[in-house]
């Protein structure tokens, strides 16, 4: 498995040979489409992170010294970002989690879906990522 | 003048986004805004800044002018008399410090109702349940039909000896329906009911005379027809105000002050407490000036084609489900909320963004009506006078290829 920042890595590599926004959105849809699938026992209040826009539904588990992560949204290109938020974060160690700086979103010219509009589910779910990591640190 | 002509007066339409000619369809949420308004704007920074209804001096003066001619302006645009007209920063500003003013004049007592439409936007709900949790009043919600439409048939059913005001929009935000207000005010003061219209959408798409209308309090705000932001209304009948308390104490709205006793000022400078906004306010009156310019034969002819093509164009696609149909087509304004069949609002506003198109998804700040309707949020576009049927068509494109790309 490659680290944190080789996953990063590869992602800014992947997003750079994309000239057109559209072609972008086409690969997140993508991805989206194939993030595994959130078991619906799991879709409760608890979970949902509710916004103005899309919904995302996260859950955290803390194994082996490590975090774990599932996530879904009703809207496909957050759901391939949130693909994306899984193949960086996921089974990481807080200690590694705790280390990064939460920019590579920026970084592969998504941050308007970033956007700090009202609970935006997004920025929720990383703000999360990054309170589980500093809890179990 | 045509749509061309009147298109060279709003800067920010030759703005690029992405490298795409902006398709600007977010006017329900603000419109653009003229040179005139501009220019108005700056010039009350850099010629007529200071403080007004205070100094002698001559800028002092020219300013309050300023000021208080926009006063004579808007009044004169909604069909009120001037000292009716209150300054604030907005739609929302003037709906909370109703509320406010009206418990302090102890208008309400525990028990008492408020009938709310259920297509409100935020701004007409929330202080009103805030005002109820401290003051003990019930709310009751006048329901809307599939259509969209204020179901009417209900109103009076609805109206109790109790029912103190009747909050509804002139022209609801996400249904972009004309609401029948006339005939709500009248069932309503025939209950012994006021009325406060919310005018956000209304003021910029209707010709309004709060007198024939003959509503109680008349709220809107300035940046969604084309002045300033951090803008707006409250309109009240002057017997109505004369009997309200003041909202904030503070500034040129007291009339003499004591520690043993302080007298406030006349309608309606006792509602405007503290340094106003002084650039924005004046911005009214080229605003007003733009208003009317645009309330011609030849505007109402294209926001027609657009309305009738649009039209078409949803209801060709099964999988486009339109918000707000009233029966007669003639109450619906150019603006339209949709949901589309398998594809995420959210999604559809983030391609359409990259097209270079700007609208609105979400829930619109109305989420009862969400509820009403089963969906989470909608994608919205509304026209302006300067929206030409070719964006329509670019638009209908885009969200044709945003369909396609999501399925």
């Amino acid at each position: 498995m490659s680290t944190l920042e080789e996953a990063k890595a590869a992602i800014i590599d992947e997003f750079s040979m994309f000239d057109e926004w559209l072609d972008k959105y086409e690969y997140l849809i993508e991805m989206g489409k194939n993030l595994d699938v959130f078991p619906v026992e799991l879709k409760t209040d608890d979970r949902l992170i509710k916004g103005c826009q899309s919904r995302v539904w996260l859950d955290t588990r803390f194994e082996d010294g490590k975090l774990f992560f599932r996530a879904d949204s009703d809207a496909i290109i957050t759901k391939g970002i949130i693909s994306l938020l899984i193949q960086v974060y996921n089974g990481r160690t807080p200690a590694e989690i705790n280390a990064d700086s939460f920019d590579f979103v920026e970084k592969i010219g998504l941050k308007e879906n970033l956007s700090p509009t009202r609970a935006n589910g997004l920025t929720s779910m990383i703000e999360t990522i990054r309170k589980e990591a500093e809890k179990h640190a | 003048m045509n749509i061309d002509q009147i298109r060279a007066l709003f800067p920010q339409l030759k703005q690029e986004v992405y490298g795409r000619r902006l398709v600007y369809l977010d006017n329900a949420a603000t419109s653009l805004r003229p040179a005139s308004v501009l220019e108005k704007w700056q010039e009350m920074s850099t010629r007529y800044n200071s403080n007004i209804h205070r100094a002698v001096h001559k800028t002092a003066v020219d300013a309050t002018e300023e000021y208080e001619s926009s006063r004579a302006a808007v009044a004169a645009f909604i069909g009120a008399g001037t000292e009716e007209i209150i300054f604030t920063s907005g739609t929302t500003h003037s709906v909370n410090m109703l509320a406010v003013m009206l418990e302090r004049a102890s208008f309400f007592t525990e028990g008492d109702e408020i009938l709310i439409a259920e297509s409100e936007h935020h701004s007409n709900i929330v202080p009103w349940q805030m005002l109820s949790e401290r003051k003990g009043l019930k709310i009751k919600v006048l329901p809307v039909d599939d259509r969209g439409e204020l179901q009417l048939s209900a109103l009076p059913g609805l109206l109790t000896s109790r029912t103190k005001l009747c909050c509804v929009a002139q022209i609801s935000n996400v249904l972009g329906i004309v609401n029948p207000v006339e005939e709500i005010v009248r069932i309503c003061h025939a209950n012994g009911t006021l009325v406060l219209l919310d005018g956000a959408q209304g003021a910029v798409h209707l010709a309004t005379d709060v007198k024939s209308i003959d509503c109680d309090f008349y709220a809107f705000s300035g940046h969604k027809m084309y002045a300033a932001p951090g803008t707006g209304v409250l309109y009240g009948k002057k017997q109505l105000l004369e009997n309200l308390p003041p909202y904030m104490g503070g500034g040129e709205m007291i009339e003499s002050v004591g520690w043993d006793k302080t007298t406030f000022a006349p309608i309606p400078r006792r509602f405007e407490a503290g340094t106003q906004n002084l650039s924005g306010v004046p911005t009214f009156k080229p605003a007003i000036e733009m208003c009317k310019l645009l309330r011609s034969r030849e505007i109402e002819n294209n926001s027609k084609a657009i309305c009738e093509y649009l039209g078409r164009f949803f209801s060709s696609n099964p999988d486009i489900t339109v918000f707000g149909r009233p029966e007669d087509p003639s109450k619906k304004i150019p603006l339209f909320s949709i949901a589309v069949n398998g594809a995420h609002h959210e999604d559809l506003a983030l391609i359409l963004d990259k097209m270079g198109i700007a609208t609105r998804s979400g829930q619109m700040c109305a989420e009862p009506l969400m509820d009403r309707f089963g969906v989470t949020g909608m994608l919205r576009i509304s026209f302006a006078p300067y929206n030409t049927l070719e964006e329509a068509e670019y638009f209908a494109e885009c969200l044709q290829k945003a369909i396609n790309m999501l399925k």
